[in-house]
């Protein structure tokens, strides 16, 4: 090699020897460094995408915190909202022990109808309200009327009184003839709340 | 450079090996080291080289026993026959010389018929001549071919081949000839066999002229022979006829300088006996071993004794001389071989350097492929994905909780806020309070969400007023205002009054 080498001319030995390291260089940069930028490119790729992966999830699990403190803000709105309604068998207790209560402020009954209404007014709700009722009819002094209203609304839960009426007994100028309609909302699955 | 410059003259007679390691230096050129050795046997026979590889072996192994570390080095010519001689150029010859040259020499008829090594270089006409001149030193190209190619085998890189006793001339230019201004100068050099003659006429050479032994009748010229000593007697006599005849100056003397490698103690004094007039010819004889007192790297009190060829052959290679007389027969092949040698180790080591850089670069991303695979192992992105997915559908599943929660939260409030949820008892005590002695209750009745009416009997209009001014201030009531009023004519003073009353929740 080295002798046809001598015998060609010098620019073209040249050439041909530049021209040969030129190609080893090229050869060896696609088989030794080429494979490994390709694969490191890739990796960048990769490694970008995890990124944007990973500010995708910050900024979901972001709104997933901020959704979790809402639905926990509401849930308290709904516990305390539904603390003040009956449930099934607080309103069976409250309803029941009327008669007793009154009797404990001096009050006599003379009548009491019970009754039950679905007041579930949204329909898309998952919570079943119905609306107790008690009609009564008792009798009693001015004072101790007002301390057995006192007691029957003296709960956590809601009771209202409506269709109050109250006059003189026609025969008793001193005994009072209350007409009221006692009203107590009961949710039936009151459970179901964290 | 960052190491010094050096050179290595290698001086080759008939039996001796001569080695001179010169370095440049800021003062000029000292030498280094110098070493002698033996030619081995059969290695060069009549004047040739017969065994280059033998001898270049020995070379090398002289240098390296006395560790000369040589960058290039010059070599004395050994070569027979050997041409030497000083052509006037016409004219015609106009730039072409080397072609003039070459037709010359083929007319030489010692010269061998193959190949040679050729090489010329203009020389200073003697005063009042015209012409220009040329020295020309030619040879057979394969004795310089073969041993400057095992030398540089044998990694001594020969850069320059030129005669000898040129190199002497040379080694003792400055000291010798650049002194003699205003005189003429004939050395007569027996070396390797054959004696040279170099005539310098007011430092410009004049003549060159080489007497090889006659064949048949000696081997080689040598100052042990009474035979060549008479020859060589002969020989200068002839030269110093010719000076005296072409002598510029009748009156000039020229000096006459032989340097020769003396058998004997007494070869000198036999020398000088040959001639008559000795003593006034003005002759000077000087041995080989004592050649190098005229050399620049001379030190009176060296132990060191270079030849002074050998030290002329590595000045050519350093900046020590001023002498213009340049010949090298390295033949073209050769320095065309070492050049194409040179260009091939460059690139090579372009080469090398390459892919050493490319194995660095491709370790480099190696271990950074290796650190990215081991992340990637982990399927951070797929993980990222399936982990997007899982918050997505906890989002959606969270944003059905809240529609929910919030339908039933608005349930429940409808339903509670559809209801006034009126205190009875406050209700209750607050009128009993409002209530003036004047004023009797009859009836108490809710009318719808918020309001009662009061349904009353009072002796006067006023005591009914102050009843609804004190309602009005009381805590559970909104308003209370007068809405009927009626007299009844069985209840005596007393009216029927309705007060309307709104309450607060």
């Amino acid at each position: 090699m080295l002798e046809s080498l001598t015998k060609s001319s010098r620019s073209s030995r040249n050439v041909m020897l530049v021209a040969l390291v030129l190609i080893g260089a090229v050869a060896a940069y696609n088989w030794i460094i080429a494979p490994h930028l390709n694969y490191l490119q890739a990796a960048q790729k990769y490694e970008l995408t995890a990124e944007n992966h990973a500010k995708a999830n910050k900024i979901v699990s972001d709104k997933v915190e901020a959704k979790k403190k809402e639905l926990a803000q509401l849930w308290e709105r709904v516990e305390q909202a539904s603390s003040r309604l009956f449930d099934p068998q607080s309103a069976d207790k409250f309803f029941s022990g009327i008669q007793t209560v009154a009797q404990g402020e001096n009050c006599r009954i003379y009548s009491s109808q019970f009754s039950k209404t679905d007041h579930t007014s949204n329909a898309a709700s998952s919570q079943n309200v119905v609306l107790h009722t008690a009609s009564l009819e008792i009798a009693g002094s001015y004072g101790d009327l007002a301390a057995l209203m006192d007691k029957l609304q003296d709960c956590p839960q809601q009771v209202n009184i409506d269709l109050l009426k109250i006059e003189s007994a026609k025969d008793d100028c001193d005994l009072l003839i209350c007409e009221a309609v006692v009203k107590a909302y009961v949710i039936e699955d009151k459970e179901i709340f964290p | 450079m960052f190491c010094a410059k050096t050179s290595l003259g290698i001086d080759i007679s008939h039996d001796r090996i001569n080695l001179a390691l010169l370095k440049q230096t800021k003062n000029g050129v000292s030498l280094l080291k110098t070493a002698t050795g033996a030619v081995p046997d059969g290695a060069i026979k009549d004047g040739n080289i017969e065994d280059a590889p033998a001898l270049a072996k020995a070379i090398k192994k002289l240098a390296s026993q006395n560790r000369m570390h040589v960058q290039r080095s010059a070599l004395s010519l050994v070569a027979n026959p050997m041409l030497m001689q000083i052509l006037d150029l016409p004219k015609k010859a106009g730039g072409n010389v080397r072609q003039f040259v070459r037709d010359e020499i083929k007319h030489c008829a010692i010269l061998p018929s193959g190949q040679l090594a050729l090489d010329f270089c203009g020389i200073q006409t003697p005063f009042k001549q015209t012409t220009r001149r040329t020295l020309v030193v030619a040879a057979d190209s394969q004795q310089t071919t073969h041993i400057a190619h095992e030398l540089n085998r044998a990694g001594l890189n020969v850069e320059s081949i030129e005669p000898a006793s040129l190199a002497y001339i040379r080694a003792c230019y400055a000291k010798t000839i650049a002194q003699a201004i205003d005189q003429d100068l004939l050395f007569v050099i027996v070396h390797g066999g054959i004696i040279t003659f170099y005539l310098f006429r007011k430092q410009v050479l004049d003549l060159v002229r080489i007497k090889r032994p006659e064949p048949g009748k000696c081997q080689q010229c040598t100052m042990e022979s009474e035979r060549c000593r008479i020859c060589l007697a002969d020989e200068i006599n002839t030269v110093l006829q010719f000076y005296e005849m072409e002598a510029f100056d009748k009156g000039d003397k020229c000096q006459v300088k032989l340097i020769a490698q003396m058998g004997g103690d007494d070869a000198g004094e036999n020398i000088e006996s040959l001639w008559p007039n000795a003593e006034t010819m003005n002759l000077e004889i000087t041995t080989l071993e004592k050649a190098y007192l005229d050399t620049p790297v001379a030190q009176a009190n060296s132990r060191d004794k270079p030849s002074a060829i050998a030290v002329g052959l590595a000045l050519k290679l350093l900046d020590g001389s001023n002498m213009d007389l340049n010949i090298n027969l390295l033949s073209s092949e050769v320095a065309q071989a070492k050049a194409a040698q040179k260009e091939l180790l460059l690139i090579a080591n372009a080469g090398v350097v390459i892919i050493v850089s490319m194995i660095f670069v491709a370790g480099l991303l190696g271990s950074k492929t290796k650190e990215t695979s081991k992340i990637m192992q982990g399927e951070k992105c797929t993980h990222l994905a399936r982990k997007t997915q899982v918050l997505l559908n906890e989002q959606n599943w969270l944003d059905r909780q809240i529609g929910d929660v919030s339908k039933t939260l608005d349930c429940i409030d409808n339903i509670l806020k559809s209801d006034s949820h009126l205190n009875w008892s406050g209700i209750l005590e607050d009128i009993r309070g409002a209530i003036p002695s004047g004023v009797r209750i009859t009836k108490l009745s809710g009318m719808g969400a918020s309001k009662l009416r009061l349904e009353c009997r009072a002796l006067s209009p006023s005591d009914v007023r102050l009843f609804i001014e004190m309602l009005n201030k009381c805590e559970h009531m909104g308003t209370a205002s007068l809405a009927q009023t009626k007299t009844d004519d069985k209840a005596g003073s007393s009216a029927k009054y309705d007060i309307d009353c709104s309450l607060i929740p």
